[in-house]
């Protein structure tokens, strides 16, 4: 375990001086980075800091982080517990996003937009169906229809003249 | 030349399977797809020569004869490079879903017989530069669809079928009235290159605009238009929902740009809004609404409507660079659904069941599977070195590049995107082949054969050569995407 640890810490040691810049852009030409020392100092610092304190309290045999740990209470408990980020996570996802977001999302594409293109088809299918009585094959049915139309029309006509 | 031998090729290998019989049908498929698949690199190469030789002609290998002259529609084809990059998208899925159905013993004949003329029609349509030729293409790759999935299809497959083909028929019916106002009110030309040059009125622009982009992009699962993807896929052959979501989605994509966007660049500056708030819509609804799914068809189904919102994300945005990333989003999210499908279709195949709750511990017994599916979940969220994140990424900084604060606000809300597309992908992928194996009798199956192995290969290599060498195929797709953005800029000045 202590070899691949040893790679990965040497990568992560490394990686960060390969330019990347010039690899990897959008428009295809070299991406220009710098390196600001200012901004760098207190991450790094930090980091260094807290291998520091780790080496010295898991290396040492004394009582001492133990003390540490009784002295903070809660705080040690919320460490111990990744800063309960798991639970929040979980917390979010699946009784906010998957139940007041995703679940009437899915319904509504099943039930009201999948139901409105359904509902249009269905009443594509009740109008044909409504008005397949009148292709009957009567030719009187068909003169009626036809009487029936020239009528309406001259009716239109006569009032629009009159109007 | 070469580009009539691309249509002659499936109908060549479609009249051949239509005298072959059954067992030999197999055969003729492969060897018919994989020469459509190298003719096509040959194309891609032929042109790549003709542009270093300084050919600067928008399309290139252009031919015209008549068809029928009394409506002035001739066969005028051509091809920019973002033809090219849809003709080799279509040949690797068409080549891969042939080698996935390797196994199917229904009607054997004729499933490869609708495949490959599937493949003719979308092969058509991309090259086509007369509009009438590009609707009878898009016709052609319509009907062969509904008796794929009526016919090889499974669970409520009739239902599937008839709505997936009146939807994309009435899509059709929508680009046909476009295409016809265009006709009337441009000195009756269907001629695409003419059409660039000539400037259709205004008002003219903002009435048939809707109908073309409306009517392509039911084809591209516009909201709220995209009821027939999840179904039509679920029920869908393997094969098929790959070519469905592969390549047929690209259709409509494609003609958005091409034909809508390019010829009425006036209408599509008055519309981008509506476009982007659509597309937007589309994008964080199918995200959420993948979420809740629970069959593995139809999660990569409404993962397909929030991908190819971006497409129409990055068309609305009206900018070279989300012009060039929605192309690029084309490609990538053909080449990662066909995989994904694909995958589904191995593991169908073995576990009968899509149900997510009932696979589980895969990896153990198919590691080649279950790596081709992970492959294609991390291409579809987005993971750096996959083509996924080179396409996405160059939506967003082109969408950036639209100034706007409802423009901002939808990028910003597309991005987010990400984080949910993420979650129901991991979810997916992690319950179905990680953890213990579920049921007893997986642990007897096998891993991939050949022709499941050569396909996903042949899917992977573009994925991962778009990821890893994103400017092949942006320097191939960034001159057509030019010309569109600059057909947007020369006609804007006219307002």
């Amino acid at each position: 375990m202590l070899f691949p640890l040893a790679v990965l810490g040497l990568l992560a040691i490394s990686s960060g001086w390969i330019p990347f810049g010039e690899f990897v852009s959008t428009d295809g030409k070299v991406l220009a980075t710098e390196t600001h020392l200012d901004f760098s100092i207190l991450p790094v610092a930090l980091s260094l800091g807290g291998i520091v304190i780790a080496f010295v309290f898991y290396k040492s045999t004394t009582a001492y982080p133990d003390r540490i740990a009784n002295r903070l209470g809660s705080f040690t408990h919320t460490v111990k517990n990744k800063f309960y980020i798991d639970e929040i996570y979980l917390f979010v996802t699946k009784k906010i996003v998957f139940n007041l977001v995703g679940r009437p999302a899915a319904w509504i594409d099943r039930n009201i937009v999948d139901g409105m293109m359904n509902t249009f088809g269905a009443a594509a299918q009740v109008f044909s169906f409504s008005i397949s009585g009148i292709q009957s094959g009567r030719v009187q049915n068909y003169a009626a229809y036809f009487l029936t139309g020239i009528i309406g029309l001259a009716l239109l006509f006569i009032y629009v003249w009159i109007h | 030349m070469m580009l009539t031998i691309l249509i002659l090729l499936p109908l060549l290998t479609a009249l051949i399977l239509a005298m072959s019989n059954a067992k030999a049908s197999r055969t003729v498929a492969l060897a018919g797809s994989g020469i459509q698949l190298l003719f096509s690199l040959l194309l891609l190469q032929n042109y790549l020569t003709e542009r270093a030789a300084g050919n600067t002609a928008l399309f290139l290998f252009e031919s015209s004869s008549a068809w029928f002259p009394a409506l002035n529609i001739n066969f005028h084809i051509g091809v920019d490079g973002i033809s090219i990059a849809m003709i080799l998208l279509t040949a690797s899925v068409v080549f891969a879903g042939v080698l996935v159905s390797w196994k199917i013993e229904k009607m054997t004949k004729e499933f490869f017989l609708l495949l490959i003329i599937l493949s003719a029609g979308a092969y058509g349509f991309f090259i086509s530069l007369d509009l009438f030729l590009l609707f009878f293409f898009l016709e052609v790759a319509v009907i062969p669809k509904y008796l794929l999935i009526g016919i090889w299809g499974s669970g409520k497959k009739e239902y599937s079928a008839n709505k997936l083909a009146l939807m994309l028929m009435g899509g059709s019916a929508l680009v046909l009235v476009g295409l016809i106002g265009m006709y009337y009110n441009s000195g009756n030309s269907f001629d695409l290159v003419h059409l660039s040059t000539f400037h259709i009125p205004f008002y003219i622009q903002k009435i048939f605009f809707p109908f073309l982009f409306i009517g392509f992009g039911v084809f591209t699962a516009i909201f709220p238009f995209h009821t027939w993807v999840p179904d039509g896929h679920s029920s869908a052959p393997t094969a098929a929902s790959m070519f469905l979501a592969g390549i047929s989605m690209k259709l409509g994509g494609y003609g958005c740009l091409r034909v809508a966007t390019y010829l009425m660049p006036e209408a599509a500056q008055y519309y981008s809004g509506y476009i982007v708030l659509v597309a937007a819509i589309a994008i964080i609804y199918g995200a959420f609404a993948t979420m809740m799914q629970t069959d593995l068809k139809y999660i990569n189904a409404y993962s397909s409507v929030s991908h190819c919102g971006f497409v129409l994300l990055g068309i609305g945005m009206l900018t070279k660079t989300a012009i060039t990333g929605a192309v690029l989003q084309m490609v990538s999210h053909g080449l990662m659904t066909a995989l994904f499908f694909a995958a589904i279709g191995m593991l169908y195949e073995r576990t009968h069941t899509r149900a997510v709750k009932e696979l589980g511990g895969l990896m153990k017994m198919m590691p080649f599977i279950s790596t081709v599916f992970f492959i294609a979940g991390l291409c579809s969220l987005g993971l750096p070195g996959f083509s996924g994140f080179v396409a996405e990424m160059t939506i967003f900084v082109g969408s950036w590049q639209r100034s706007g604060m409802f423009y901002h606000i939808a990028t910003i809300l597309a991005c987010m995107s990400i984080v949910v597309t993420a979650v129901y992908i991991l979810r997916a992928t992690g319950q179905s082949v990680m953890g213990p194996v579920n049921n007893p009798k997986f642990l007897t199956l096998t891993d991939a054969h050949w022709n499941e192995k050569l396909a996903a290969g042949v899917l992977i290599v573009g994925i991962v050569a778009i990821g890893v060498m994103p400017f092949w195929l942006n320097d191939l797709v960034s001159p057509g995407a030019e010309a569109i953005y600059n057909q947007l800029s020369r006609f804007a000045l006219l307002k």
